[in-house]
């Protein structure tokens, strides 16, 4: 029942048609029961000996007039149900599409992307395919239950009492089945994600396995887990029976009982004629449909579990709730004090420094020391804990995700491209620019060769990620995009010019026209790029060690002149097959 | 069809769950018709007006009771059995697609994404499951049932029977409207369903470009019109064929429609018995419920026998022709003949040769797309070639067994694939009967100690829990410490692996010189400073050999080397700059 108000509460303003549709429904499986009443009045009439050809004719027209009535209300109840639940997730998936763009960004982890698409693609297909027609058929299988009971009453008490307290007994099953439904298909849900892992792992690591002959050995980690899932599978329909066995039986009860009863009623002349060939003929109609709720039990728990993770993701707190839109009309950045932790640690410890306007800094550390956090912060793709990050004087806090990186512009190591043209790929740094505009950023971005040695030049259409393109024109074309938007503010990914080693002087060119009067944050691996900057801020577990130009920093000892040198050697490294062993 | 029955070829083997199945099933649909004759008994009693004793109703109503407790006894052992029947075969199809992807060349089974191999594995294959379990038992015997009846109701009466299979011809000619109309407006609504997930992952995965770009409102504009128009398209499909659903869902078991007044005419006539209409009466209404059963399964056909297709071409794809030569190669030069390979259509890799000495140093180099990595592919028998030969030692690597080849070869790339199990047998996978303190050695060799005795568990650290705290670079290490501890006289090296982790691009490289010492390398370089050592350069272009020699020969002699070698210079000697430098 739980079930029933959750999906009325996702339906939201569709519910009121969700309703209408349960009261046509509830009419007509009412109507349903007319063959049985046609029934109830042909044996009174043979029974009175009295059956005339009027009667046979009446009976006839009520019969055909209640299919064709039904016929038009299930029509009209279905569109309005099942017609809701495409209306509903419609509207659902434009709306926590229009969230994601306020998640925070570490929302979108690689592990994440995959449960977040799935609840909006798989999760809800599966509720707006089944979550309808399964609440109508609860619904009905309680209702026709009921009336079902009510029916039996009316003809006579004694049955229905019978009947109402075996429907109680058999309730207390369906719960008792409903339990162990449960229990069990968190485990069959758990042991199809063992397999699915599993199958990942068999995949992805298919070229080490073969490679290192393990064949054998993960062959059979793979063939386990699918026995496994097999075993589960079969364990749960086997465990599965028994309650749904005593489930059917007291309906089965009930039925022996009804005969039984009706006809010693109608033996002992307690019971007319008519009204005991109906119940022996309708005994075996009721139960029908509540019995089907032993089925569904499963259907329901899988789609309870759609819920859960659909609205794990409508849960998630968006970042600028508060924001304002705020033009900014100078371009520093400051850190004051910011601390910063993922989960329980630390990564940014009251780090402060400033960045003038149209200047470079470099951000230098071992891996892990910070600096893509501080990147990270600046576009507020998460928040600080303590202190504040300002952008042209103006806490980031304050303002709209939109007017804060309307100034900003990243270029990283990871480059996305959309399925679409080259060109709407360039042009999505600015909608409104024209032809000449992309091009001429393309150029600068030293994309417009390779683009026109394409077949559709800038219509060719990209694959997935960006596909067809090597991985050095990608990056190539991520700057194009970054050129034609013209941001104030740059952050750089030094690393984003290794992406292809062998373009890497195509990349660099284009970074240098990127980054030109611009105020330039760049995370550096290789120091030998930053020879330049304007302040080098010097990262280690977290927090700011050394802060200077590079001609100051390297004259002092400590981490900078360290990563310095141990730059310089890895530089020189020279592959040798005998280098070391002894004389080359 | 063909697919289905293909399908049924894994069934084969289980054929008797399969009799099992059928014939419970079917044992409880008669069981279910056993309550109405016990009904129709009594009736004819009544009718005759013979008294009934107390114990006579006792023992009909025990009866009853009897037959529908047995028939939902068997029609559970019946589902059991089908059941089953379906997990085991659901099995020997995973089991056949596993050993069939360790078959396959890995160049092709890389052609297919994780994703989808995941999908045939798990889902797909799954949704058998509806079609094996269910639509076949239920659908043989609830055919049987249907038959059974409308011969007793023949018998009985044979204008009864007809009255009450009336409803046939109209139910059936609403479902195959249905099917035809789905036919039609299927095509339309897959592929706007497939648009809309396309444009789902499209926009989570490209979050962070759209937030940056915060060009909000067009991506989102058409990640809305996708999603509208798979609204559109499904209700415009459903809309339709809710009609013809109705139609048949109601009209299908109103068996009685057109047999209760029909009835009663002819018993008005007199041509027709009490005892023989409510009989009739009773076994009409017994049919309603297998004709719906049966009619239900036919739309989900279609998109079964889509995903039996699926499943079917992956088992098709060719597999790697099997070599038998076990010995080791007597020696270890890896020797390109003539080589020709083409992708589909295009030809990678034209009339290449050259030879890669033992303890010498071959480098692979040219602008990517030039073939190099395909060359080392083409050695791994990631893919085989078209046209002349590659060999070790003499022996051309198709004629030697799989594991002899790849016993022989490490392959070092920049793609670092770790089990989900712990550090210690991630790297022992390169030796299995390598004992804890030769993969420490290793591990040590490798640059690997240090930061594995920093993990909480040290050596025992489960891959999969230390997840992201494992840097590219430290992964990287990894999987050259299971290398050098395979030992394998042949290392194809990608030199990108190098500077998988810059900040510690100086450790990879330590552990890279372990690895190398003393072995035929070939290596994919990139930075051509690092490979102006080696012993032989073989530099491609477009598929084909432009030069080959040392450093030295080749900036002498190819003029695309010598501007490759400049290029190379200047980015080493790149800066950033935000102001127009002043030199």
């Amino acid at each position: 029942m739980r079930f029933i108000f959750r999906m009325l509460t996702l339906a939201g303003e569709y519910s009121g048609r969700i309703k209408l549709a349960f009261v046509l429904s509830f009419f007509e499986s009412l109507l349903a029961n007319v063959p049985i009443f046609a029934v109830l009045f042909l044996f009174t009439r043979i029974a009175d000996n009295a059956l005339a050809p009027s009667d046979v004719w009446l009976c006839g027209g009520a019969m055909l007039a209640a299919v064709l009535a039904r016929c038009l209300l299930r029509r009209q109840f279905v569109a309005l149900q099942s017609g809701a639940g495409y209306d509903v997730c419609a509207r659902e998936r434009i709306r926590i599409g229009d969230r994601f763009k306020r998640f925070p960004m570490s929302y979108f982890t690689e592990g994440n992307l995959g449960s977040v698409t799935s609840a909006v693609s798989i999760d809800l297909l599966f509720i707006e395919e089944h979550g309808m027609g399964a609440m109508d058929k609860v619904i009905n299988g309680y209702l026709g239950l009921a009336i079902g009971c009510a029916v039996l009453l009316a003809m006579d008490w004694r049955i229905g009492l019978a009947a109402v307290a075996l429907a109680a007994l058999a309730m207390l099953a369906l719960e008792r089945l409903q339990h162990v439904g449960k229990s069990h298909s968190e485990i069959r849900q758990r042991e199809q994600a063992k397999l699915t892992s599993a199958v990942l792992e068999y995949v992805r690591g298919l070229p080490v396995i073969k490679s290192l002959n393990l064949t054998g050995d993960k062959a059979r980690a793979v063939k386990e887990a699918i026995g496994s899932a097999r075993d589960h599978a079969v364990d749960y329909e086997e465990k599965f029976a028994p309650p749904s066995f005593r489930y059917q039986t007291w309906f089965s009860f009930s039925t022996a009982l009804t005969v039984f009863m009706a006809a010693s009623f109608f033996q002992s002349g307690s019971m007319a004629m008519s009204v005991m060939l109906t119940l022996l003929v309708y005994v075996f109609y009721m139960y029908i449909p509540v019995k089907s709720l032993a089925t569904l039990t499963s259907l329901i728990r899988v789609m309870e579990a759609a819920l859960n993770r659909y609205e794990r993701l409508t849960a998630v707190v968006i970042i600028d709730e508060d924001g304002k839109d705020i033009r900014l009309n100078r371009f520093d950045i400051e850190f004051k004090k910011v601390t910063f932790a993922y989960e329980e640690n630390e990564i940014l410890k009251n780090v402060s420094f400033q960045v003038p306007e149209k200047s470079m800094t470099a951000l230098v550390g071992m891996s892990g020391s910070g600096k893509t956090t501080i990147a990270n912060l600046i576009v507020r793709f998460w928040d600080v804990r303590q202190g504040e990050v300002l952008v042209g004087g103006v806490d980031v806090k304050r303002m709209t995700c939109d007017s804060l990186l309307r100034n900003i512009s990243m270029v990283f190591q990871n480059v996305y491209l959309f399925k679409d043209t080259i060109f709407n790929n360039i042009k999505f740094g600015k909608p409104d620019a024209s032809y000449e505009e992309v091009v001429e950023a393309a150029k600068r971005a030293r994309c417009h060769h390779f683009i026109m040695a394409l077949e559709d030049g800038y219509d060719t259409v990209l694959g997935e990620g960006g596909g067809t393109l090597s991985g050095g024109e990608k990056q190539r074309i991520s700057i194009a995009r970054a050129i034609l938007k013209d941001a104030p503010v740059i952050l750089l990914d030094e690393a984003t010019a290794s992406v292809d080693p062998d373009n890497e002087k195509h990349i660099q060119q284009a970074i240098s026209e990127l980054v030109k009067d611009k105020t330039l944050v760049v995370i550096a691996h290789r120091l030998s790029t930053i020879r330049n900057a304007d302040q080098i801020l010097v990262m280690e577990s977290g927090r700011l060690v050394q802060q200077g130009t590079h001609d100051q920093l390297i004259r002092q000892a400590g981490p900078y002149a360290n990563l310095w040198h141990k730059r310089q050697t890895a530089r020189s490294w020279k592959i040798a097959a005998g280098a070391e062993s002894g004389p080359a | 069809m063909r697919e289905f029955l293909h399908v049924y070829t894994y069934v084969a083997q289980f054929k008797k769950k399969m009799y099992a199945a059928v014939a419970y099933i079917t044992i409880s649909i008669l069981l279910g018709i056993v309550p109405y004759y016990l009904i129709y008994l009594i009736i004819m009693r009544f009718m005759q007006d013979e008294p009934l004793s107390l114990a006579y109703l006792g023992i009909v109503a025990g009866l009853i009771l009897g037959s529908l407790l047995l028939r939902t006894q068997t029609l559970h052992k019946g589902m059991s059995a089908s059941h089953k029947l379906a997990y085991d075969t659901l099995m020997g199809m995973r089991t056949r697609l596993a050993d069939k992807l360790r078959k396959m060349p890995m160049g092709a089974v890389s052609r297919h994404s994780t994703g989808s191999l995941k999908k045939n594995f798990v889902e797909n294959i799954e949704d058998m499951e509806l079609m094996l379990a269910h639509a076949v038992p239920e659908g043989i015997s609830n055919l049987l049932m249907l038959t059974v009846i409308s011969v007793t109701m023949f018998a009985l009466d044979w204008r009864m029977a007809l009255l009450a299979l009336a409803v046939l011809p109209i139910g059936l000619l609403a479902v195959v409207l249905m099917v035809k109309d789905g036919m039609k407006r299927m095509g339309p609504y897959y592929q706007a369903s497939q648009e809309m997930n396309d444009n789902i992952i499209e926009y989570v995965a490209g979050m962070e470009v759209i937030k940056v770009f915060n060009q909000t409102t067009s991506s989102f504009q058409k990640y809305r019109t996708s999603v509208e128009n798979y609204r559109k398209f499904a209700l415009d499909w459903y809309q339709v064929s809710w009609n013809y659903m109705t139609v048949y869902s109601i009209v299908l078991p109103s068996t009685l429609l057109f047999l209760l007044p029909g009835g009663a005419w002819f018993y008005t006539n007199g041509t027709l018995s009490l005892g023989a209409f409510v009989m009739a009466i009773l076994l009409a209404m017994s049919m309603g419920a297998p004709l719906i059963r049966l009619v239900e399964f036919l739309p989900i056909l279609p998109t079964l026998r889509q995903k039996a297709q699926k499943i079917e071409r992956l088992f098709e794809e060719p597999e790697l022709a099997k070599g038998a030569i076990r010995s080791a190669p007597k020696d270890y030069t890896v020797e390109f003949r003539h080589v020709t390979f083409a992708y589909g259509d295009l030809d990678v890799i034209r009339d290449v040769s050259f030879t890669a000495k033992e303890n010498a140093v071959t480098a692979l180099v040219g602008e990517s797309g030039a073939g190099k990595s395909t060359l080392a592919k083409l050695l791994v028998r990631f893919w085989d070639v078209n046209e002349g030969a590659v060999a070790i030692g003499g022996v051309d690597i198709r004629e030697m067994s799989m594991e002899t080849l790849m016993k022989t070869i490490s392959y070092v790339s920049q793609d670092v694939f770790l089990f989900n199990t712990t550090i210690m047998e991630n790297i022992r996978m390169g030796r299995q009967d390598a004992a804890d303190d030769e993969v420490v050695a290793m591990a040590k060799l490798a640059q690997c100690h240090d930061f594995i005795m920093e993990t909480e568990r040290g050596y025992q650290t489960v891959v999969g829990d230390a997840g992201d705290k494992l840097s590219g670079g430290q992964r990287q290490r990894l999987s050259i410490a299971r290398a050098m501890l395979k030992n394998a006289p042949v290392v194809v090296l990608d030199e990108a692996t190098s500077a998988t982790d810059p900040e510690n691009e100086d450790r990879i490289q330590a552990a890279l010189n372990g690895l190398i010492q003393g072995k035929t390398l070939i290596v994919i370089a990139h930075r051509l400073s690092t490979v102006a050592d080696a012993d032989n350069l073989v530099l491609m272009d477009r598929g084909r050999i432009a030069a080959q020699g040392t450093h030295a020969d080749l900036l002498a002699a190819s003029p695309i080397y010598r501007t490759m070698w400049q290029a190379h210079m200047e980015s080493m000697d790149w800066d950033l700059n935000v102001k127009e430098r002043s030199r």
